[in-house]
């Protein structure tokens, strides 16, 4: 549902007296109800791109306009509305909190919410989960982990979900049905969805690849006809 | 609080926090609980050794005056005279007379036994005795003593002793054991007033026996004592001056001396002692306090900071800084609260256990006014700040954290300038401390200290 537009943002890291350029004048637009794959190689930015999209950092300069609103100029309470309420965010390390369970950890996104949510058991259920709904992650494997995580960004029903490495962990058939019920969703939804992947064929399901190289954009690519995911040769 | 009592699921990961990570929660708790109950312990056992004391001394009407008139014996009309003079609530004329006792059959050291006479008919109006073991004097032979003299001779009621008065070996029976307001420490005299046991001890007997012996006739006295009305607790009692001054006015021209409490032996080594002790008592309960207090501050520090990367993704999911602050002001709040109440009660206990210790120290035993009431308003005030301290030391570290973006707070924390902190010198404190400081300079929210410390640094 977001419409996203970034204009020409620069994120830096300060180490010591070396400048590190994580995003060096990044500019693109996501239309509403997207699905969008980023791809790149290792420490080009795909991380600090969804941080920044997510709210979770500032950029030092640039616009980024969601829905009209530039979140990068909003004081720290509105930021917290807008992830509490309208972003759902995968993280490439999961970051389930390993003292509550899988449903549990689910059921805190989605209480947060004020869109209304998906009921925590049917999340969980759509990702495979059923069975494991009070294990604690340290009792799930990586790929069970990374499935609850998903299932919590999807519970609270955002505009917006940002993906860092999905299915990184997951094996073929899983990864392909997690692709699945996030491509079914950003369809009965509506919701925009930003995909961080090192896994080209990925790209095949997106509506838009955008390509980054040590922070800029190298290419944006859209894609009239994406496949399902599927039907895509793994 | 509406934001956290929301998130339910928030407050599900309180209890599995505690619950996995009891040990460390454990160790915290305690360090609050063993703080408070040493607080609670120790300036209350003040305040209640002194009001034990002040109790026994008006339960057995301890004299506030005594009168020695040395070598000089007196008639008795004078203890009347005492009697009328405006104030004096009763006073006893006694005669105290200095004998020995003889222990062992081959003894070869005197042992010295102060006797006191009591009434032949009643019982003594001032300087009561307490009698903890036996019973009264029933027969002229018979005599009343000490009690922490015969615990520590081993001598016990219905014993025999050879008591010397006068150059005279005589057999005496020991009718019961006592305490006497006038000999809780059984010191000699003001010039030498702390307790020898093995060869200083105090008996009662009858005057017409004590009389007799060291023959004196008429009921003539060497010794009187004056108590006044009112309570010990708010010593000098009202008027005690004009008393006093009345007292030298009606023994001038004797060779007669009036003592006040504080002036003879045991009155005096008391009151130097509760006045000694005080000011300890509350300083224990204050470094105890403090420094738990303190400790508790840094270790949930810690703990918090260990959680920067689950702080990071509560913050990256929307939870705001207050519902942040308060799930984890819980854990303070909630061993604050838990270990201040169970330490404010192990304080209290432990301070009847402070009490006998020095009281059984002093006196070489429990006191007839012993009281431990328990000393709420203090206890109270121990336990607001302790439940606030650790309230605090849970809440404000998380707020501190909270402003870190949590896209930096998500990947692992680099540590701050560690070398830095390693090469402080910090010679300004002694050794065994440098590796202490440096590790709580290490605790990122202490910044300022780490500020001073940097400036100590030139
Ligand atoms: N907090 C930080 N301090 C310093 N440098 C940082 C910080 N965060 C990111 N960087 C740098 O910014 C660059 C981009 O990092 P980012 O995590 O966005 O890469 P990425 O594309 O996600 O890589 P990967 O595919 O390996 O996850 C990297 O060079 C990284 O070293
Ligand atoms: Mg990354």
């Amino acid at each position: 549902m977001s419409h996203i537009v970034m204009r020409n943002v620069r994120k830096t890291y300060q180490m010591g007296t070396n400048t590190i350029t994580a995003l060096d004048g990044v500019s693109i637009e996501i239309n509403a109800g997207e699905f969008v794959v980023v791809l790149g190689p290792s420490g080009s930015g795909k991380t600090t791109l969804l941080n920044v999209l997510g709210g979770l950092e500032s950029p030092n300069s640039g616009d980024v306009i969601v829905d009209g609103e530039n979140i990068a100029g909003l004081q720290n309470g509105k930021l917290t509305a807008y992830r509490r309420h309208s972003v759902g965010f995968i993280f490439q390390f999961f970051n389930l909190l390993p003292t509550l369970t899988a449903l549990e950890n689910v059921g805190l996104s989605a209480e947060m919410s004020k869109n209304g949510s998906y009921p925590p058991h049917d999340i969980l259920e759509r990702v495979g989960l059923d069975d494991r709904l009070d294990h604690y992650p340290g009792q799930l494997s990586g790929g069970q982990q990374q499935r609850v995580a998903v299932a919590r960004a999807l519970a609270k029903k955002p505009a917006l979900v940002l993906a860092d490495e999905p299915t990184g962990s997951l094996d073929v058939q899983t990864g392909i049905d997690v692709l699945q019920v996030m491509r079914n969703l950003n369809r009965e939804t509506g919701q925009s969805f930003v995909v961080v992947t090192h896994n080209s064929a990925i790209a095949q399901i997106a509506d838009r690849v955008i390509r980054l190289g040590s922070g800029k954009v190298h290419t944006v690519i859209e894609n009239p006809t994406p496949f399902e995911p599927d039907e895509v040769e793994w | 609080m509406v934001g956290a009592a929301m998130l339910k699921n928030l407050r599900r990961k309180t209890f599995g926090d505690l619950k996995a990570n009891w040990g460390q929660f454990l160790a915290v708790w305690l360090v609050v609980t063993l703080g408070t109950a040493f607080y609670g312990a120790m300036y209350p056992a003040g305040v209640n050794m002194r009001e034990s004391l002040y109790r026994t001394y008006d339960q057995l009407h301890y004299m506030d005056f005594q009168v020695q008139l040395g070598d000089a014996l007196m008639e008795p009309q004078i203890v009347d005279e005492v009697r009328a003079v405006p104030g004096v609530e009763n006073a006893e004329g006694r005669l105290v007379i200095e004998g020995g006792v003889q222990l062992d059959a081959d003894q070869d050291y005197p042992v010295s036994l102060r006797l006191i006479s009591v009434p032949d008919d009643r019982e003594p109006s001032v300087n009561q005795n307490d009698i903890t073991d036996g019973r009264t004097i029933q027969g002229p032979d018979e005599l009343l003593l000490l009690k922490s003299f015969a615990d520590w001779n081993e001598i016990e009621p219905g014993d025999e002793l050879r008591v010397r008065v006068n150059d005279q070996m005589l057999t005496m029976t020991v009718a019961g054991l006592v305490f006497n307001p006038e000999y809780l420490v059984a010191g000699r005299n003001s010039t030498s007033p702390f307790p020898a046991l093995s060869s200083f001890g105090v008996a009662w007997v009858r005057y017409s026996w004590l009389a007799g012996q060291s023959g004196v006739e008429n009921g003539q006295i060497n010794d009187v004592v004056v108590h006044l009305p009112g309570e010990s607790s708010t010593e000098p009692k009202a008027g005690a001056d004009d008393v006093r001054e009345h007292l030298n006015a009606l023994f001038d021209g004797t060779n007669a001396q009036v003592f006040a409490r504080k002036q003879t032996a045991s009155g005096g080594v008391i009151d130097a002692n509760i006045n000694g002790v005080f000011p300890l008592m509350r300083f224990y309960s204050g470094v105890f306090l403090l420094g738990s207090t303190i400790i508790t501050g840094v270790l949930l520090a810690r703990l918090v900071e260990s959680e920067r990367q689950r702080i990071g993704t509560l913050r990256a999911m929307g939870v705001t800084r207050r519902e942040l602050m308060l799930h984890y002001l819980t854990f303070g709040a909630f061993i604050g609260i838990t270990g201040g109440l169970v330490g404010s009660i192990l304080g209290y206990l432990n301070s009847f256990w402070v009490m006998n210790t020095f009281l059984h120290y002093l006196a070489g035993g429990t006191l007839p006014g012993f009281v431990n009431t328990p000393q709420i308003p203090f206890l109270l005030l121990g336990f607001v700040i302790v439940a606030a301290g650790s309230t605090v030391a849970g809440a404000y570290p998380a707020w501190v954290q909270s402003r870190t973006p949590p896209g930096v707070a998500l990947r692992p924390a680099t540590p701050k300038t560690p070398n830095a902190i390693s090469q402080l010198r910090l010679r300004f404190l002694p050794p065994v401390l440098r590796r202490a400081v440096r590790g709580i300079l290490r605790c990122r929210d202490v910044r300022w200290v780490r500020r001073w410390a940097w400036s100590r640094e030139r």
